[in-house]
């Protein structure tokens, strides 16, 4: 057979073998599509191009700058989305905001200061991490430090707190918690008023505020009130490969770069005299077993 | 010394042993002698005694069932005349065999009973068991359901090496922050007025209390720990199994 007589023939069937190829591809996909696994929803939030990351906007050195954030949160959701090898898009939110834009899918991810809370677990938000250990304390003028940091100081005194933050549901015996505000900075403003003689919040926070305010501003009695806080990154719960992923992030993270970026970011903390604990790390890092303990309960 | 009916020696024949001479009469007489003892004794110390006991009953039926039917084989085999011997040789070592399977019964159940753990849960009584406190918290104080101890008592029903209990532990301020992972239960028992060493309990995980062997009552005390150092965290703590055992 002569090669035009081949070329020939392949023409003549080419239509009918091109229309086999095509139902049999088809039907091999319809089989893989049909019998394969459902993809994990975790897979689909990652897939995307790029991770809608929640941040606040008011943490002097957690998240600050609309255009240009910086802080530890935003070192972390750097982090994160080069580890999970994705672009990260931060959107700005309020404290208040953090659950709702999980929930309405607004953010994949929470990196702002998010506690992890039996009750927030409880509403469907599960975390990852803790990458942040901090007690709370109050955060007051530096004029008033001294006096309020005494035995019964704080009795009558106004106390501020951000509406849903865990602080939120502290009680300080003897003080008034009735002063209220969506933002930390709307508390520090009160404190600025004169309208509230404190901020009780996480201690991390208030450093970031006492560090910019060249001591117009102390933070007292750390843990003496509230509760040790643990940061989480918060997502929808039923992600669970996702969650586990980010704890594998979360941990790389804590032994390759966390010392250098608390010490970068959160000065004050970073450079305080620790006696009893020796050095920051004690204090504000989380064991790798913190991690087990906490994280991916949905 | 002459044992009556036995047959004597004449030359060319075999000598007698003493069982061989013994009549059907005497030996019958003998092998349910044995066999009384040997199913009385199991029956009394069946009753009465402690688990040594059982074991010395169980290797008298043993070693009467053995040598009643020894013996019966014997003569069976060396006096044809006795060969009639056979069956209530039979008979009789079935009813020592019973013997045995009874006695060894006896000492498995006794040896169960004297082991097999008991739950106790029902008979926890516990107290300040809401919004427990590490020591030294600032806001316990003024806290209207604040405890910085907890009790349990229980009454020790049955003598056993150790209590086992296991403690479910959830936060009393799940608004504020998750202290649970980071909780331990530091528990000191008082039993018979008291102390002894203390036992740290892990939530959900199973903490061993010894008990002395004549115990009657225990008492706890229980005290939060916070890993973390953090004074305030504050829980709710519930008994979730208390066993007595042995294992």
């Amino acid at each position: 057979m002569s090669v035009r007589n081949v070329a020939e023939k392949a023409a003549k069937h080419w239509p009918v073998l091109t229309a086999s190829t095509v139902a049999a591809a088809l039907a091999i996909a319809l089989v893989i599509v049909v019998t394969g696994p459902d993809p994990a929803p975790t897979n689909t939030t990652l897939m995307s191009d790029s991770i809608t990351v929640g941040v606040v906007d008011d943490g002097p050195e957690f998240d600050f700058g609309d255009l240009n954030p910086s802080g530890f949160d935003i070192d972390v959701m750097k982090y994160v989305g080069t580890q999970l090898g994705r672009p990260v898009t931060p959107t700005i939110l309020t404290s208040a905001q953090r659950g709702s834009y999980l929930q309405s899918h607004t953010a994949k991810l929470v990196i702002a200061t998010y506690s992890i809370t039996p009750d927030r677990n409880s509403q469907g938000i599960d975390f990852a991490g803790p990458y942040l250990v901090t007690p709370q304390a109050l955060l007051v003028r530096g004029s008033d430090a001294a006096s309020l940091s005494a035995p019964n100081g704080l009795k009558d005194q106004k106390v501020c707190t951000i509406r849903t933050t865990t602080a939120s549901a502290v009680t300080i015996p003897q003080a008034n918690m009735d002063s209220r505000a969506d933002t930390t900075k709307g508390c520090v403003d009160q404190l600025d008023e004169g309208s509230a003689t404190a901020v009780l919040t996480d201690e991390l926070v208030l450093d970031g505020y006492a560090d910019v305010s060249n001591g117009k501003y102390k933070v007292i009695l750390s843990g003496v009130y509230g509760e040790t806080q643990y940061y989480g990154i918060g997502l929808l719960g039923g992600q669970r490969t996702l969650c586990h992923q980010l704890d594998s992030v979360i941990i790389s993270y804590l032994h390759d770069k966390w010392r250098r970026d608390f010490q970068d970011t959160l000065k004050g903390p970073a450079n305080a005299p620790l006696a009893t604990i020796g050095d920051f790390e004690g204090k504000y890092k989380p064991k790798d077993s913190d991690i087990t303990a906490y994280s991916c309960k949905l | 010394m002459a044992i009556p009916g036995a047959e004597a020696a004449e030359p060319g024949k075999r000598r007698l042993t003493p069982l061989r001479r013994l009549d059907d009469a005497r030996f019958w007489a003998l092998a349910g002698a044995v066999a009384f003892w040997a199913i009385l004794l199991a029956a009394l110390v069946a009753v009465k005694s402690d688990v040594a006991g059982k074991v010395v009953a169980l290797l008298v039926a043993v070693s009467g069932t053995v040598a009643v039917w020894f013996a019966a084989r014997y003569k069976q085999t060396t006096a044809p005349t006795l060969r009639r011997a056979a069956r209530p040789a039979a008979t009789l070592a079935t009813l020592l065999a019973a013997d045995l399977v009874f006695s060894g019964g006896w000492i498995g159940w006794s040896v169960y009973r004297a082991n097999r753990s008991f739950d106790v849960k029902a008979q926890i009584l516990i107290s300040g068991r809401t919004h427990l406190y590490p020591s030294g918290s600032a806001t316990r104080p003024e806290d209207p359901q604040g405890h910085e101890v907890a009790t349990v008592d229980v009454a020790i029903t049955h003598p056993r090496d150790a209590l086992v209990l296991v403690f479910n532990v959830v936060d009393s301020f799940p608004k504020v922050s998750s202290c649970t992972p980071n909780t331990r239960l530091r528990l000191t028992p008082t039993q018979g007025g008291n102390p002894s060493d203390q036992v740290t309990a892990t939530p959900l995980k199973p903490a061993a209390i010894p008990l002395s062997p004549d115990a009657k009552q225990l008492h706890l005390d229980i005290q939060i720990v916070n890993l973390g150092g953090d004074h305030n965290c504050a829980v709710d703590i519930a008994v979730a199994g208390a066993e007595l055992t042995n294992d």
